[in-house]
């Protein structure tokens, strides 16, 4: 309140132009969930430590009680089957990142088991990896917190699902594991749980194609709009198989993820329209990108200011498909396979439960003649 | 000395027989008809008519003009008097009253303000006039020719008075006397319309009559059938020239005063206003980076979608809910969604994250 | 982000609703003024929907016109939500303030506008309040109107969404949520706006129903009773009657009597039976009515009402 007092103070402002960009730029998508590449491995990497240091302390505790009890068993094997060192199990940040992402599809799996609306199916992804940038598996196993960032998006989203009903048709869960994790999520998200989608640009998308590539008349002698239809079914199926379960979400925006999912999908007809939406000025003046590089003697300003803008043009294009590709090929990078996934949850299990992998070790170790 | 007769101005003669001057004593207050005294009965209030400007008492006028109008009672008067005329006395001095009302009733028909005339000249002869009225009329100079004046005034201008007083209502925004005003102008017209009525029947009999007279008189050297003939052009002369007439009064008036008109014309003011103001001064930058194809949006066209969009947006699954009534009912339009469907296909895309996320740190 | 409860000193009881408890409360360090909303947890479903969607919404809409939602605090059996204070709502302003409720017009003009600036940056943002309604309109000592209460509200989608038929409080629901529409849009907002405007000038509510019929007989007795051929699509609905007593549209003016002409054709525009000729806030903000206020000139730097976007502009700036 106290800026405004200070308005009043200081000379009329100038006036700031505030673009469709700028309005994306003030949601909490993108003040707190979007990252350079850098930053967001760094993020991972930050909860990973949190997590290792919790699961050090968890096993020294659970391995000084074992320890205490069987004293004699510890000296015995204490360099090599009980030594901590090996005995510890810890997750680093690629393996939990990997993790995260193949536990991704089971929450593709519940959502569509309850015939969910994609809506609830995205939010809940969302959820669930931005959980996860703030906290480590070592510390929560996915497995509770995934229903319950399923649960949590179904009230946000409108789709009101009761907790009876759900627990009822899960495996293995009570009211109280998603209840419990409820508050904590919130916690790690801040409560911001409105999450913008690559869906809804990527209809816009659908309709302004139809509108620069068949209006007046067709551009392409191949384009029409049941192409277009089908371009965009395609994207959609690309949207749910690639980007939905990488880290594109953080990295770009959505309107640029939709797009990637055009270009993937048919890359003439996408750069087409790329061309004819960006680059119109250089479409007016072709003869003028000639003459435009080598410029000795410009006749008159009006030259300058038009290849000016022909060549701020060419920029935000080239930056656009820049980006464009780079999100193709992160939406495509290798997924975890089961088998690695499997891997990587006992270990997960292990380090959250050092006591009974200390007890596993210890009977084996008595039985065993 | 002299007997005085009755008509003598002694207190006591006065009292027997009923004469009162015109400046009746009002601190005796006492109703000169009845006799009551504001001592007795101090509730007692009197009441004066501009006709004459006589005091009577508010019990007295009730009984002598309930059941219609009457003379006066005072003696000397006897001037017709109407129960709905009277009113309180607002000023001391009756010149003053009688005054006042003289200058109510002449500006309501000289009912111009400064901003109807050209130059401060105009306007000042204006009220000249007004004046002269008014001295004429409170003192009784040339009274019946000033009144006849005035009355004929009056008729000539009616249409232009009614338009004053409406205007000037609106610029009170008394919405009361504007719908009185409106009323009376819908009773001018159809009291315009009427007239022109009887003009018309009269005008229609005294053809006919023309007619028989023709016929019965033998010398006359025109047939029947061209006296009907050229009867009857008049008379569709005649009523096209009426109707012509009435349309114009009708539409001067309705272009003034009609309500709607005046909604069109400020919906036209609207209009014009909406590009490119914004409510935070212009910094929105509404510039939109796609241009909408046109959508249909009247129902009929809807009902029939699919010929209606070879130059719009083509989605099968929209558009069978374009045809739903439900929806249509709610307001639901295609327009909104392609928009905004469009509009969240560019929110963001310049955001090149990659460079503007650089400096900040992580979560 | 969440505190602890200490760090707030509870103060009087500002009001009570159906699912949480509001207080006049102080941050002990600061000393500022906040108010806190107690909500309940209901332990069988947990953190109620409503308050999940109360405070994801309030996350994204930062505006001058909106009441902020600083923090969010935790205890075993309530969520306490921690929002700026605000001296009075809007309905007890107009008991404090007002000439028997009514109040000047140039005061109408202010609050209208800035309650036009917030609904428009909410549908800007995809938001929908649906309980739009005096006591939700929030004012503080420095005349600044701001929109509170989003525990109805509802991010809307596209094509559309189907919502529920029991939103916004009765005396300002749409007809056409009042017939059963359940594909609503924005326009619900601005109708209940136009109630709002009309209470602000008399001092009394608008349609003033007690139930569902009775609210929409409340209303046709002043728009006029509708049928298909003033708004095609109206039989379709569930609570179409088509023994409804018809009744003329009436003269706002009567309503109203002292609002100007300028006035009166705003309000009209946002009372319209049909919901697609209601005027959007966006339109309503430009309306002439509203000129003094828009049109640049010295008068602006009295006014409190400095230009949002540009301050936050601002505020980004120098962060």
């Amino acid at each position: 309140m106290t800026e405004q007092e200070k308005e009043v103070e200081e000379p009329v402002p100038k006036r700031v132009t505030i673009s469709n960009d700028d309005l994306y730029r003030r949601s909490t998508q993108f003040e707190l969930w979007s990252f350079t590449q850098e930053s967001l491995d760094k993020a991972k990497q930050k909860a990973n430590k949190t997590g290792q240091l919790l699961a050090q302390e968890r096993f020294n505790q659970a391995f000084n009680k074992s320890k205490s009890e069987n004293p004699e068993l510890f000296e015995r094997y204490k360099d090599d089957e009980l030594n901590p060192q090996t005995l510890i199990t810890l997750l680093t940040y690629e393996e939990e990142s990997k993790f995260i992402q193949f536990y991704c599809q089971n929450i593709v799996q519940t959502t569509d088991y309850f015939r969910m609306p994609t809506q609830v199916k995205l939010t809940a992804i969302s959820l669930f990896k931005k959980f996860y940038l703030i906290n480590s598996m070592m510390e929560y196993h996915p497995k509770n917190i995934m229903y319950t960032s399923v649960f949590l998006a179904a009230k946000s989203e409108n789709y009101f699902i009761s907790i009876e009903s759900f627990v009822q048709r899960l495996k293995d869960v009570k009211p109280s594991d998603i209840l419990d994790l409820e508050f904590k999520i919130l916690q790690s998200l801040k409560f911001t749980l409105l999450v913008h989608h690559a869906f809804r640009p990527l209809y816009g998308f659908f309709l302004d194609f139809q509108a620069v590539l068949l209006h007046p008349s067709p551009l392409m002698y191949d384009v029409s709009v049941d192409t277009l239809g089908a371009l965009y079914d395609k994207a959609k199926i690309w949207l749910n198989e690639n980007a939905i379960l990488s880290d594109v979400a953080f990295l770009f925006t959505p309107p640029q993820i939709a797009l990637a999912a055009m270009y993937d999908v048919n890359r003439r007809v996408t750069d087409r329209y790329l061309k004819k939406k960006f680059l119109t000025t250089s479409a007016v003046h072709n003869d003028h990108e000639e003459i435009g590089d080598e410029n000795e003697e410009p006749t008159n300003d009006d030259n300058n200011e038009i290849d000016d803008q022909i060549k701020s043009e060419r920029n935000q294009y080239e930056i656009l498909v820049r980006t464009i590709r780079k999100c193709i090929r992160i939406s495509k990078q290798e997924k975890p396979t089961s088998e690695e996934s499997k891997e990587i949850d006992k270990r997960c299990k292990s380090a959250l439960s050092p006591d009974k992998v200390i007890e596993r070790k210890i009977k084996k170790l008595t039985t065993s003649p | 000395m002299v007997v005085q007769d009755n008509k003598s101005n002694s207190y006591a003669s006065r009292r027997q027989s009923n004469i009162v001057d015109d400046f009746d004593d009002r601190s005796s207050d006492m109703c000169p008809i009845c006799k009551t005294d504001k001592y007795l009965s101090p509730n007692m209030n009197f009441l004066i008519n501009p006709e004459c400007y006589h005091r009577i008492c508010e019990s007295c006028v009730d009984r002598i003009f309930s059941l219609g109008p009457a003379p006066c009672p005072y003696a000397n008067c006897g001037k017709i008097l109407r129960k709905n005329k009277f009113k309180q006395q607002i000023f001391d001095n009756l010149s003053i009253e009688r005054e006042i009302d003289i200058r109510k009733k002449v500006g309501a028909i000289y009912n111009k303000t400064e901003e109807d005339f050209s130059d401060l000249k105009e306007y000042n002869k204006y009220l000249e006039i007004i004046e002269d009225i008014i001295f004429k009329l409170n003192n009784g100079i040339d009274r019946d020719q000033t009144e006849m004046e005035l009355y004929t005034y009056e008729q000539e201008h009616k249409l232009e008075i009614l338009e004053k007083n409406i205007t000037e209502s609106q610029k009170n925004a008394d919405a009361q006397k504007y719908k009185e005003a409106m009323e009376r102008l819908r009773q001018e017209k159809l009291r315009f319309e009427r007239e022109h009525e009887i003009e018309d029947l009269e005008y229609q009999q005294k053809q006919q009559q023309e007619l028989l007279d023709t016929l019965t008189n033998s010398n006359s050297t025109i047939s029947a059938e061209e006296i009907i003939k050229q009867q009857q052009s008049n008379a569709l002369k005649r009523a096209s020239l009426r109707k012509k007439q009435l349309q114009q009064v009708n539409t001067q008036l309705e272009q003034k005063f009609n309500p709607v008109y005046q909604q069109k014309l400020l919906e036209q003011q609207l209009a014009i206003s909406r590009m490119p103001f914004t409510p935070f001064q212009g910094d929105r930058d509404l510039n939109k980076l796609y241009k909408l194809l046109p959508i249909p949006n009247e129902i009929d066209k809807l009902m029939d979608i699919e010929n209606h969009i070879s130059d719009s947006y083509n989605d099968p699954y929209l558009n069978k809910l374009a045809k739903n009534k439900e929806y249509l009912g709610a307001g639901w339009r295609l327009t909104t969604v392609y928009e905004r469907a469009l509009d969240e296909a560019f929110i963001g895309l310049g955001c090149i994250i990659e460079q503007e996320k650089r400096q900040t740190t992580a979560v | 982000m969440t505190g602890s409860s200490s760090q707030f000193q509870q103060l009087e009881k500002l009001g009570e609703g159906t699912y949480a408890t509001v207080y006049k409360g102080r941050n002990r360090t600061t000393g500022t003024l906040v108010a806190l909303k107690e909500i309940n947890l209901d332990s069988e479903e947990g953190t109620p929907s409503t308050a999940i969607r109360e405070i994801s919404l309030m996350k994204e809409l930062d505006h001058e016109n909106i009441v902020s939602l600083y923090d969010v605090i935790h205890t075993e059996n309530k969520l306490t939500l921690v929002f700026e204070f605000m001296d009075k709502d809007l309905k007890r302003y107009m008991e404090v303030y007002g000439n028997q409720g009514a109040l000047d017009l140039k005061l109408v003009k202010s609050f209208m506008f800035q309650l036009l600036k917030g609904i428009m940056f909410c549908h800007d943002n995809r938001v929908l309040h649906r309980d739009l309604k005096p006591q939700n309109l929030l004012i503080n000592n420095k005349g600044e109107l701001k929109l509170g209460d989003f525990g109805l509200a509802r991010a809307f989608g596209i094509p559309f969404n189907t919502f529920s038929n029991e939103v916004v409080t009765l005396w300002y629901r749409a007809p056409d949520v009042l017939l059963g529409s359940r594909a609503y849009t924005t326009s619900i907002d601005i109708w209940s706006a136009g109630c709002i405007f009309a209470e602000m000038c008399t001092g009394k509510p608008l349609f003033p129903g007690t139930a569902n019929d009775d609210q929409l007989i409340k209303i046709f007795r002043l728009m006029g009773t509708p049928n298909e051929r003033t708004w095609p699509g109206i039989s379709q609905y569930a609570n179409y009657k088509s023994n409804w007593q018809i009744f003329v549209p009436q003269d706002l003016r009567l309503i109203v009597p002292n609002l100007d002409l300028m006035g009166l054709n705003l309000l009209q525009s946002l009372l319209q039976m049909r919901p697609e000729a209601r005027i959007t806030a966006r339109q309503a903000l430009q309306h002439p009515w509203f000129h003094e206020i828009t049109q640049p000139n010295s008068m602006i730097q009295q006014h409190h009402l400095a230009d949002p976007y540009q301050q936050q502009v601002q505020q980004t700036a120098d962060y």
